[in-house]
């Protein structure tokens, strides 16, 4: 008799513990999982707020029109809508500290583009992309590691096609 | 016993929350949350922009191609939009609906749905469920009104075989002359008429004359006398000796093929008798053939034969001289240009002090030596001219035994031309030059030559003011007539095409090219730098203008008779008095399924989540 209590009290015991663990770790797993902290919250409104400026900039002629590296106000990569590929060149001269300043960010960028089927189109044969130096658009995680990642897609004529430019933006 | 057990199965639980806290923040710790902010007014609004800015002629696009090459797009130059919109347009909205994914369904995130719509109906869409949120993008795009096709028949008219009303000038420059009383000095003028249909002729003369207020000389063409100058229509009188100018209709004594025109000047007192500026040959006549314009194009004019008889002694003195221009259009390199004359009987009584230059052959191009020379005999040589000639109108003046109002001839003197039976040996100038304005090569199109007097009456300078209209005009000449002659200077709209380069230096016709007409009113002014010379309003504007021989497609009518008798209506029209079309060719061209253009229209690209 002695022996079937003390068994069951053990059995209860292992189990509220067992039930307290577990739902402890399935809140932390939720409250990690969709980022719910306010800091976390905040940095990626930060982080949308900038890509977007980021797309609208690069999608515009830029200041002045005809800009160049050395006289650029504001980073825009088209003439009459489409893609200029000068200025793109003119762009990925730019040092990148200077460029995230006239991007208006203080986060670090990487664009690229890609066609319909999402295959990389270089912008030129040596180069992918433009952004962060040592990044490219497969290793931004493992390279950086950022606390927030987010990415913004626009659609853009480049060189008679409709190609995608992807903007990713993080911390 | 059985308490020892439990205890056991307290640490497991513990060591298993441990090891469950410590995957959880692992799993944290490579945790990297990756946000793809797709907007649905970017996605709306880029895929409606890049629809409107990509055409056809530049996409790479295999279904287009196809669409192309079976003919369902016939405009490359459309946007891929507006492509879309004329497929809608003439009802076809299966390829609409394609086209539209094919441009689309690619490039649009895989989680948002979409449509593309125009005046609301929908052409293509991808169903996803809506949560509510959609955002539109629209463009405003020329417009093909949809089921309001017709069919009917376009024409046009080309004309094969033209018959044209065209006007020739032929020069009679100023050329002389014999000296002393009993003197004469006989000129013959050759021209060529290339027409069996001649309209009117009319001969002008401005002969500059002795003491005598009655002339004495004669007039023939073709052999048959010609009453000019009696009287005369203007007569001046100048240092005692009398100028007059006249014109007379030599219609029914042309002929075609080659003219002879003699003019017999006798002298019967002091000075000599010579032609004035003014003196032509206007022929209109009917002619076939179409502008045929030629890279190279090579001229050659003849002097006129002037023999001048007298020469027994120096008061009897004989010498022939003449003037002959060069044209020189812009825009052309000139290949070559001679001047080869022909002097016969050569021989002087000597140079009289009075002539600057010592010999009894001198030759001017413009105010500059070409040579001067002393021959006795025979005179034929050829000078190469071409790196001497300017813009415009150039002058070739040749004394022979004489320097007026010098005149040092003995025996007869004779400036040789005789272009229908001695072209080779006969004196005339020549120019070879290469267009290389391509603007001045116009094909297909039908030449003209038309001619205008000058209007009022005679006057010290004179202007006219012609608006050429829609007309292309390829090169125009001012005729000027004048009594009395020295300096004349010719303006085309304010800017100076020719002034006289030396006495008696006035040809009779003076080139204007063609790009110093300007659209609207031309302004055309001649002056004379001498007070008493007047310039008379038969001085004449000739110009060449260029019509063309078809008209396009026109409207579309319901019967094909409708549409050929539109197209020969405009073709009529375009050609105008001077031109008759004996033979056009009508083309029918029967038209189906033609769209009618109307306003714009609305697309416009929903997307949503």
């Amino acid at each position: 008799m002695l022996s079937i209590l003390t068994k069951a009290q053990v059995f209860s015991l292992d189990l509220i513990i067992a039930m307290l663990v577990f739902g402890s770790a399935i809140l932390i797993y939720y409250k990690n999982i969709t980022n719910l902290s306010d800091q976390d919250e905040e940095l990626l409104d930060d982080l949308l707020i900038d890509v977007k400026s980021i797309s609208n900039s690069l999608v515009s002629q830029g200041y002045p029109y005809n800009w160049n590296k050395d006289n650029v106000v504001r980073i825009g990569i088209t003439d009459n809508n489409r893609v200029s590929e000068e200025k793109l060149a003119e762009f990925s001269k730019i040092p990148y500290k200077e460029s995230k300043k006239l991007l208006g960010t203080i986060y670090d960028y990487y664009v690229f583009f890609t066609d319909r089927n999402n295959n990389i189109m270089q912008i030129n044969s040596s180069l992918e992309g433009i952004g962060k130096p040592g990044v490219n658009f497969t290793n931004i995680q493992t390279v950086e590691n950022p606390k927030k990642l987010v990415k913004v897609t626009r659609l853009i004529v480049k060189e008679s096609e409709i190609e995608k430019m992807v903007i990713y933006l993080w911390d | 016993m059985g308490l020892k057990k439990g205890f056991f199965f307290t640490v497991d639980s513990i060591i298993g929350a441990g090891i469950i806290t410590i995957g959880i923040l692992l799993l944290y710790t490579f945790y990297i949350v990756e946000p793809s902010y797709t907007s649905l007014g970017y996605s709306s609004h880029d895929i409606i922009n890049a629809l409107s800015e990509l055409k056809i002629n530049e996409v790479n696009n295999p279904y287009v191609d196809e669409l192309i090459s079976t003919g369902e797009i016939t405009n490359p130059e459309n946007t891929i939009l507006e492509q879309i919109g004329e497929f809608w347009a003439l009802d076809k909205t299966d390829k609409a609906g394609n086209l539209t994914k094919e441009f689309t369904n690619d490039f649009i995130d895989e989680n948002l749905g979409f449509g593309f719509y125009i005046e609301g109906e929908e052409i293509y869409s991808r169903i996803k469920s809506n949560d509510g949120i959609s955002m539109t993008s629209k463009k405003m795009i020329s417009g093909i009104q949809r089921y309001r096709t017709r069919e009917g028949f376009t024409a046009r008219a080309i004309a094969t075989k033209v018959t044209k009303n065209t006007t020739e000038v032929f020069m009679i420059n100023p050329e002389g002359s014999s000296h002393g009383p009993g003197t004469t000095a006989d000129i013959i003028k050759k021209f060529y008429i290339n027409s069996s249909d001649v309209i009117k002729a009319t001969l002008f003369l401005t002969v500059h004359w002795g003491t005598s207020a009655t002339p004495s000389n004669d007039f023939d063409l073709n052999g048959v006398p010609t009453n000019i100058g009696n009287p005369w229509l203007y007569t001046q009188e100048k240092d005692v000796t009398h100028i007059g100018f006249d014109f007379v209709d030599i219609t029914n004594d042309v002929i075609s093929g080659w003219n002879e025109l003699k003019i017999k000047f006798l002298i019967q007192s002091d000075d000599h008798t010579h032609i004035h500026p003014g003196s032509k040959i206007i022929v209109e006549y009917e002619s076939t053939g179409k502008f045929v314009p030629s890279k190279l194009v090579e001229k050659r004019f003849y002097f006129d034969n002037v023999l001048s008889k007298g020469g027994n002694n120096l008061n009897k003195a004989t010498g022939a001289w003449s003037v002959l221009p060069i044209f020189v259009p812009k825009g052309v390199i000139i290949k070559n240009a001679t001047l080869h004359i022909v002097g016969k009987d050569l021989k002087s009584f000597g140079i009289p002090d009075g002539v600057p230059e010592k010999g009894n052959v001198q030759l001017y191009l413009n105010d500059e030596k070409i040579e001067i020379l002393n021959v006795t005999g025979t005179l034929n040589k050829t000078y190469d001219i071409k790196d001497s000639l300017g813009e415009g109108t150039n002058v070739v003046s040749v004394y022979l035994n004489c320097y007026p109002d010098y005149f040092f001839g003995e025996g007869e003197t004779l400036l040789y031309s005789d272009p229908e039976n001695d072209p080779e040996d006969s004196s005339y100038v020549e120019i070879e030059y290469e267009i290389i304005d391509t603007t001045k090569l116009q094909y297909g199109k039908i030449d003209v030559s038309l001619i205008e007097s000058f209007d009022g009456s005679m006057s010290n300078g004179k202007s006219y003011t012609k608006d050429f209209g829609d007309y292309d005009i390829i090169e125009s000449f001012i005729q000027v007539a004048q009594l009395d002659s020295g300096i004349v200077s010719v303006n085309a709209n304010s800017q100076n095409v020719f002034t006289t380069p030396r006495p008696l230096a006035t040809p009779s016709s003076i080139y204007i090219d063609s790009d110093y007409l300007i659209e609207g009113e031309n302004n055309f002014d001649v002056s004379d730098s001498c007070s008493d010379c007047y310039i008379l309003n038969e001085t004449t504007l000739q110009y060449y203008v260029l019509i063309p021989s078809l008209v396009g497609y026109g409207q579309i009518f319901d019967t094909e008779e409708d549409a050929v008798s539109d197209a020969e209506e405009r073709l009529n029209l375009l050609l105008g008095d001077y031109v008759k079309a004996t033979q056009i060719n009508k083309e029918v061209n029967p038209v189906g399924g033609v769209p009618s253009l109307w306003g714009p229209i609305i697309a416009e690209v929903r997307v949503w989540h």
